[in-house]
């Protein structure tokens, strides 16, 4: 069943009481508003002071993780000093000691009929060899045996006679520098 | 007292009109809110927001550096030092602290006594060091004679010595009719200075890797084939007591 409802107020009283209305409404957002912001305002506050103490209690913590790693400074000391060392000596060894390995080489390759006079060598790579053979063939073999032979991380590249000579007596007098890939 | 009373009661006559108009009722109480909100946002809020950012980000610098060092600390606890300061002092007969001369002409001395050279003169050099070079070394030059065939050995032993030698140049002269040679060589022996500090408490380390063991192994064994000569002890040196003889 439907019901009718009758406004009998006069016209001033229904405006006074729509403003009225109107005002209280404004009223309640605005004490609304203040609420929730003022709760917000708490809540952040509150978060910035919790989220201060954490902080203070990992900041002790750490202190405490330093001040752990400093009572064992002496072991750390021990360790970095160590493997620093081993660092060095791996570079070390592991950098080419040429000289030695290239006067193998060349000894090895060396034939029977061929003779050296003198060897030398340098960290530079320079490598010069003066001799003497009766036999052309054995100095052609000795060269070409020499030609790609790896001596550490390098390699024979060629050879360059910087002298050859034959004396009455038929012995042939050399001077070869060996040219070493860089 | 009487008059400032007076005062304030005429200024409230004077403001009882615009207190009474119903318009201002209405935004009165909505402007004060909105004045309090921003005031409260623009001093509160969001200046404590930026100070929780702020304070998360530190948190987690601090969590960071707090597992660094915890590992850290578990690692140097983790590590025999017995075992590493025997390492230390293995590492230091490669490459010793200080020039250490008398040690490395004696072992280069045992060296060429293995091999049975004539040691006929010997002299050092660059003992200034380098500025250039991360390892410092000096020059030792021998000239030496003896068999051709021995240098081969030679050049072998000088690979297996404990310190830290290499030989940087090496001349040779094959004496005529003769399996004897008389050569020179230039050996560059290492040294490093221990460092004064050990660096920042913030620096990474890492304990020995098996690469690490490995170069101990090796100074290990080679210090088994060429001992360093000690002072005043001759047996290193093999039978030649003076090598110039």
């Amino acid at each position: 069943m439907s019901v009718i409802r009758i406004n009998l107020l006069p016209d001033e009283i229904k405006a006074e009481r729509s403003k009225s209305s109107k005002s209280s409404l404004v009223s309640r957002l605005s004490i609304l508003i203040i609420i929730v912001i003022v709760l917000v305002t708490f809540a952040v506050i509150t978060i910035s002071a919790i989220s201060t103490v954490n902080l203070n209690q990992k900041k002790a913590k750490l202190k405490e993780a330093m001040d752990n790693v400093s009572l064992l400074n002496e072991t750390e000391g021990l360790v970095v000093i160590l493997k620093d060392r081993i660092k060095d000596i791996n570079g070390i060894l592991s950098s080419e000691a040429l000289d030695g390995e290239m006067f193998l080489a060349v000894s090895d390759k060396l034939p029977p009929l061929v003779r050296l006079n003198t060897f030398t060598s340098d960290i530079k790579g320079t490598v010069n060899l003066t001799g003497e053979t009766t036999d052309t063939q054995s100095l052609d073999d000795f060269l070409n045996s020499l030609l790609g032979v790896e001596v550490g991380l390098k390699k024979v590249e060629g050879g360059t006679f910087n002298s050859i000579a034959q004396n009455t007596n038929g012995v042939i007098k050399f001077d070869l520098s060996l040219k070493l890939s860089k | 007292v009487s008059v400032a009373t007076n005062m304030n009661k005429k200024a409230l006559i004077k403001l009882k009109p615009i207190l009474d108009n119903p318009k201002f009722k209405l935004v009165a109480l909505p402007g004060v809110v909105g004045l309090v909100v921003i005031l409260l946002v623009a001093f509160v809020i969001v200046p404590q927001i930026l100070n929780i950012t702020k304070i998360n980000q530190q948190m987690s610098e601090t969590d960071t550096k707090s597992n660094f060092f915890e590992s850290k600390i578990t690692l140097l606890q983790s590590i025999n030092s017995s075992e590493y300061q025997s390492d230390f002092k293995t590492s230091l007969v490669a490459l010793p602290g200080d020039y250490e001369i008398p040690d490395s002409i004696g072992e280069l001395l045992s060296i060429l006594n293995s091999a049975q050279f004539k040691l006929e003169s010997i002299s050092l050099s660059g003992l200034a060091g380098s500025a250039d070079k991360s390892v410092p070394s000096y020059k030792i030059r021998v000239d030496i004679s003896g068999e051709g065939n021995n240098l081969k050995q030679f050049i072998s032993l000088m690979k297996k010595t404990p310190r830290l030698m290499k030989i940087s140049s090496l001349s040779v002269n094959y004496l005529r009719n003769s399996k004897d040679i008389v050569a020179s060589v230039d050996v560059d022996v290492y040294y490093k200075a221990l460092p004064g500090s050990i660096g920042d408490i913030n620096q990474k380390i890492s304990s020995l890797t098996e690469s690490d063991k490995e170069t101990l192994k090796l100074i290990k064994n080679n210090l088994q084939t060429i001992p360093i000569p000690q002072e005043g002890a001759s047996s290193a040196f093999g039978h030649k007591q003076d090598p110039f003889k």
